[in-house]
């Protein structure tokens, strides 16, 4: 790791020797004169800048509204307690755990398949009171933050349906989100307190999960081949 | 040949105006400096990325500081480009002495860094544009999206100083490297034998990291003028009073 740090030093000062010569050689050309007008165009390119970026409708800059300390928390502890939530039957109770889908399928077959695409998701299953016949599928959600900036509503519940004998879930590609930033000139930053370590430090981001959580007809068999699949009460 | 004060004044504002005119070509290469700072940092200064199955996140930073960093370096290459002996020969051709040719110079230097400090400040909106204009169908934060004016007129203000700073000390350097060759060899030797002893025996450079946090962390707007203005004094004072030891060798 040192000789790392070492060699990137090195690296940089190579290319800072190699730029400085590149400069001398800039400044060293000849002294003639220069159109001045070129100064005068750049200043009002740069002036012409700050005119459009204060058009630039920022009305269009939606993800703007910053997640306070409390919905952070919040957000965690749904993270943390949504597998067991599901488990005791508390998933409605927990705040930041939300609904982001339902499914009602009539299935009249004795054994189903669970087949997933894409990645695996998290299946949890209880056993209905009475054979009803219907199988009953609910996705939930708990809080996604990304930099402080709340992004559930970006998150897309599956696809579940059903094919012949077979419940397919099929999982969203996941969703991608390009933010730029802007920071203030560190000229700016020095003397404004809030400085971009305590910018880059407090920067929080929390992965929310999600589950599906499947009530079946009371005799009915799942096969999940390719997943463990919790079914509540059973082993 | 006798100079009184008042004429003293009016030959350094000769050279000024004279330097100002002949040496304009230093403000387009710093165009030419600003634009190759703004390209390099086109892709964002800065970023990071995570993601989950369900969401793939990716931040770019952008803000002038390439820039800013980049016309320091010209700042300084312009300072040192100022204490050459081809430079100092076309002072002769005036009605000059010593004091005149460094005051002038100090003068030139000032006004470059002033330029720089402020274009450079100023180019916070052309890396705002084409950060605007080169993204696709990006989101962005609109946190320091516009530059408060009080925000601007800091920025210009500290560049400025940080440029002057940063000229001085070229102004200085240069003018040790003229009085003797011997300089350019020993100078990048102490600076960096010290970096690369320190960081071997200490884990960082804390000697150069000390005298940079004298500067950059102080968050004092009024103690860093302070401690700027000071240091430039000190840096040009000496410049001069080099450049009239080698007056006396020539």
């Amino acid at each position: 790791m040192a000789v790392l740090n070492l060699l990137a030093g090195l690296l940089s000062i190579t290319i800072l020797i190699g730029l400085v010569f590149f400069l001398r050689n800039l400044a060293g050309t000849r002294h003639n004169r220069r159109p001045r007008w070129f100064l005068g165009a750049y200043i009002a390119v740069l002036v012409l800048s700050a005119v459009i970026v204060y058009m630039i409708p920022t009305e269009n800059f939606q993800y703007q509204q910053v997640v306070t300390p409390e919905e952070l928390k919040k957000a965690e502890q749904a993270s943390r307690e949504l597998y067991d939530a599901a488990g005791e039957g508390r998933l409605n109770q927990v705040e930041g755990i939300y609904v982001n889908g339902q499914w009602s399928f009539e299935y009249a077959g004795d054994r189903l398949k669970i087949a997933d695409v894409n990645h695996t998701p998290w299946v949890m299953a209880e056993r209905k009171q009475s054979d009803d016949g219907v199988v009953e599928v609910v996705s939930y959600l708990t809080t996604t933050i990304m930099d402080n900036i709340n992004f559930t509503n970006k998150v897309e519940p599956p696809e579940v349906f059903l094919e012949g004998n077979k419940l397919v879930i099929n999982t969203a590609d996941s969703y991608e989100i390009k933010v730029i930033r802007f920071n203030k000139d560190f000229t700016i930053n020095q003397f404004s307190g809030d400085n971009i370590d305590k910018e880059k430090y407090s920067s929080h981001s929390v992965m929310g999960h999600q589950l599906l959580y499947l009530r079946i007809p009371k005799s009915l068999q799942l096969d999940s081949p390719n997943f463990d699949l919790q079914i509540i009460g059973e082993e | 040949m006798f100079l009184t004060e008042t004429n003293l004044l009016q030959v350094v504002k000769n050279q000024y105006y004279y330097k100002l005119r002949a040496y304009s070509s230093l403000f387009f290469n710093m165009i030419v400096v600003q634009i190759v700072a703004l390209l390099f940092s086109a892709g964002g200064v800065g970023g990071s990325s995570v993601g989950s199955n369900y969401l793939q996140y990716t931040v770019k930073r952008f803000s002038a500081d390439p820039i800013i960093i980049f016309t320091l370096m010209w700042a300084f290459i312009v300072a040192t480009y100022f204490t050459t002996k081809a430079y100092r020969n076309v002072d002769f051709t005036f009605v000059s002495n010593r004091l005149s040719s460094n005051f002038s110079n100090i003068a030139f230097l000032v006004t470059a860094s002033i330029a720089g400090g402020v274009t450079a400040s100023m180019a916070g909106y052309l890396v705002r544009v084409v950060a605007y204009l080169s993204a696709d169908t990006q989101i962005f934060a609109s946190q320091n999206f516009l530059i408060l004016p009080q925000d601007l007129f800091l920025g210009m203000f500290v560049a400025t100083l940080y440029a002057i700073l940063v000229s001085a000390l070229g102004y200085f350097i240069g003018m040790l490297v003229q009085l003797h060759r011997f300089f350019v060899i020993i100078l990048p030797t102490l600076v960096f034998g010290t970096i690369i002893l320190e960081a071997r025996l200490e884990g960082e450079p804390t000697t150069i990291l000390n005298i940079l946090n004298f500067y950059i962390t102080e968050s004092s707007l009024l103690i860093f003028a302070v401690k700027v203005i000071v240091t430039i004094i000190i840096l040009f004072g000496t410049g001069i009073i080099v450049s009239n030891r080698m007056e006396v060798r020539h």
